[in-house]
């Protein structure tokens, strides 16, 4: 499992040494003549080229460009650099520091809200976290990451991330989840075409199928990833697969492929010296010579094993290699090794066994402090959600006692409002009933005033006509033969006559409340033939042209007033002009009516005539009605009074 | 707890009478509102009449005026001319 882990990062950073080399001098000549930001680029990049030769270098000059980037002030650059330095810090096995460098980068990050830094540390968190076992952290820091690379649709971020929560996982023992990661990852990288991690990906599969016992399936993805590292010519990488591959193989009982590929994978691992592969591998070896019989062979790889192991103080390796060695010297007959191989063994064991212990009752005193701290937690949590409900039932209680305020003060308004406007409305209706007592008051006064008015005319009508009466006697009674007292007694009936009729034409306007033109027309009708039948001579018209409305109605002194006029204007032409024919007539004149009483009588010169009270009464009383009076004529040829109401 | 219940109940109660009786003020507001712009109505078309027949009488009153002139100048002509006439029958024979 080990093994496999170490292959992702180293292969990740590998590069072939003399370029590198050369590289490296040529990029630290440049270094001198550039410009700050220019230096802290040369700077990164150094630290990235060392990060695959020599970790210490590689965090030296990190430092520089993180120190570098202070003085720049940049906080991108800062980020960058905290990043180097987290990676670099993981990779030589200080932790602590590189979750350090992570979280200042994520500080500065989320200071300038860059989430793409954001990702980078987060990302660099869980690689720290799992390294140092926390993996329930870890996967977390890894989800967060996955969502902002999901988010920038970064692909080849998202690959990276599920092939760590897939080793994450496979580190956990749930192979199955390990192995439905690494596809995702699989996928991502198939659609990137990039064989490196599409390599990297396949061995892992390989190795979670090999842990579920999947062999063949192991094999296929082994063989796939052997493939895509000899197409890129890495071959030295091979290792990995081949291991994998002979695992599958052993597993089979198909020892003689197995030990073909134990035996290239150990010869690739020596050209890399890892000791602690070529531990694992030996002691691998050894048991698959043990089960082939071939027990000399068995014995000298198994202490290769054990030499492999010591260098790297690896107590599993040590331990299981001294088991194959106690079988293999039994097989031989060699009791005495066989013998101390068991009693290093036992110890081995016994020492694995004590660590094993210890890390038990880690596990046990971890679970009893989790426990505890789960237990603090659920009772700060129910004091919290106690607090909550109290707080709730105040805040319920706030909003209550604000509602309340609220509908008390609309109550209080809603209240005033009625009383106002029940004032107002009693203030209106008072006044109201004020003005109608006042109009009633003084109608009744003027009712009395009319129905005096009334009896009055009836008295005055009546004398009226006992003087008229007396006249008429007197003048046939008598036979009174002296002409000019017959005339005067003529004279004063007729003036009488004329004021009856007067008193009889405004008693008509007093009877009505309002005069119809009809009533206007019957009456003006009646005064011409009154006069037709007085003066024979002259012929009168009158006419009313049919486009005057027959709804249109004059109030009582209107009507009265017209009439008067159209009475005036007629006893003028009769008395003064000598007319022979006069016209009356009303038309409809621009919206407004227009009476026109005619003659063709002697006229008058404008110029040289006083006008006496009869035009003036008549000009009076058409003022008194808004209406507007003009007078037309012309010596010899007639006399026109307009009336225009 | 129970006297902190008893008291958020007691405020919701009071808010809802509360809202109940508002609403009820409303209501009659409007009701009172109405029935006195009736009422109102009702008064001001009575008005409108009474200033009708007001104006009317106040125009049959010109009329009458008027005509009281006019009669009181005409008897006073009659007058004048009847002790002109005596003046004249007495005169002759005196």
């Amino acid at each position: 499992m080990k093994k496999l882990f170490a292959f992702i990062f180293l292969l990740s950073f590998f590069c072939n040494q003399a370029q590198t080399n050369k590289r490296l001098d040529s990029l630290k000549i440049i270094l001198k003549n550039q410009s700050k930001r220019q230096q802290f680029s040369t700077l990164i990049a150094i630290s990235n080229i060392y990060a695959g030769i020599d970790l210490d270098s590689s965090k030296i000059y990190a430092n520089k460009a993180f120190v570098l980037s202070e003085i720049i002030g940049n906080d991108s650059l800062k980020i960058k650099a905290l990043i180097f330095l987290g990676n670099t810090s993981w990779e030589r096995g200080n932790y602590a520091e590189s979750i350090e460098n992570f979280n200042k980068s994520l500080t500065i990050s989320n200071k300038i809200k860059n989430t793409e830094t954001i990702a980078d540390a987060y990302n660099g968190l869980g690689i720290a976290y799992s390294k140092l076992g926390k993996l329930n952290t870890s996967i977390s820091y890894y989800f967060k990451t996955l969502k902002i690379y999901e988010t920038l649709s970064d692909s080849s971020g998202m690959g990276a991330v599920y092939l760590n929560i897939a080793w994450d996982y496979r580190k956990l023992k749930a192979y199955q989840k390990s192995v439905d990661y690494n596809n995702k990852s699989l996928q991502i990288y198939s659609n990137l075409k990039d064989s490196l991690h599409m390599a990297m990906v396949n061995n892992n599969i390989a190795g979670s199928f090999n842990e579920l016992g999947h062999y063949q399936k192991s094999l296929d993805f082994s063989n796939k990833s052997k493939l895509y590292l000899e197409k890129l010519k890495y071959e030295r990488y091979t290792a990995y697969p081949l291991t994998n591959i002979a695992i599958s193989n052993d597993s089979l009982h198909r020892y003689v492929e197995a030990k073909k590929n134990y035996l290239k994978a150990i010869e690739l691992h020596t050209l890399n010296k890892e000791p602690y592969e070529l531990a694992f591998l030996n002691n691998a070896l050894a048991n698959l010579n043990y089960n082939l019989k071939d027990y000399n062979n068995a014995a000298l790889i198994g202490k290769e094993a054990i030499r492999f192991a010591e260098e790297v103080d690896a107590i599993e390796f040590m331990a299981s290699a001294s088991k194959t060695l106690a079988k293999t010297y039994e097989k031989l007959n060699r009791f005495n090794e066989s013998n101390s191989y068991l009693k290093h063994y036992i110890t081995y064991n016994d020492s694995i066994l004590n660590s094993e212990k210890i890390k038990i009752i880690t596990e046990i005193e971890t679970k009893y402090e989790t426990e505890k701290k789960e237990k603090e937690i659920l009772a700060q949590r129910a004091n919290i959600a106690e607090k909550e409900l109290h707080i709730n039932q105040k805040n319920t209680q706030l909003i209550g006692l604000v509602v309340l305020a609220i509908v008390l003060s609309l109550l209080g308004y809603l209240l005033y409002n009625q009383q106002k406007l029940k004032n107002h409305q009693l203030k209106k209706e008072s006044e109201l009933k004020e003005a109608l007592i006042k109009i009633e008051s003084q109608n009744k006064l003027q009712e009395q005033r009319l129905t005096i008015s009334r009896d009055l005319h009836d008295n005055i009508g009546a004398q009226l006509t006992f003087i008229i009466s007396s006249i008429e006697n007197l003048q046939y009674g008598f036979q009174i033969t002296n002409e000019k007292l017959k005339s005067k007694l003529t004279g004063i009936s007729t003036f009488t006559k004329e004021t009856i009729y007067e008193l009889r034409d405004t008693i008509w306007a007093m009877n009505k409340s309002a005069i119809s033109l009809e009533d206007l027309q019957v009456r003006i009708s009646n005064f011409i033939d009154k006069a037709n039948t007085i003066s024979t001579k002259t012929v009168f018209e009158f006419k009313i042209e049919p486009s005057i409305s027959n709804t249109l109605q004059f109030t009582s002194v209107e009507g009265m007033n017209i009439f008067r006029i159209v009475q005036e204007a007629v006893n003028n032409a009769i008395k003064y002009a000598d007319a022979i024919h006069i016209s009356v007539s009303a038309k409809n004149e621009n919206n407004n009516i227009q009476f026109s009483i005619t003659d063709n009588g002697i006229g008058f010169n404008e110029e040289n005539s006083t006008i006496g009270n009869g035009l003036n009464n008549m000009k009076k009383r058409a003022h008194d009605i808004g209406a507007e009076l003009s007078i037309h004529t012309k010596e010899t040829i007639g006399t026109t009074v307009l009336l225009r109401l | 707890m129970g006297i902190q219940l008893v008291f958020s109940v007691l405020i919701y109660f009071l808010i809802i009478v509360l809202s109940v009786l508002m609403i009820k003020i409303w209501y009659d507001t409007l009701f009172l509102n109405e029935t006195v712009e009736k009422r109102c109505l009702h008064l001001k078309a009575d008005i409108k009449e009474k200033t009708e027949k007001h104006r009317i009488y106040t125009e049959h009153l010109l009329l009458a005026d008027e005509l009281h002139k006019s009669i009181f100048n005409r008897l006073f002509q009659i007058t004048k001319e009847l002790i002109l006439m005596q003046k004249l029958i007495y005169g002759k024979r005196f």
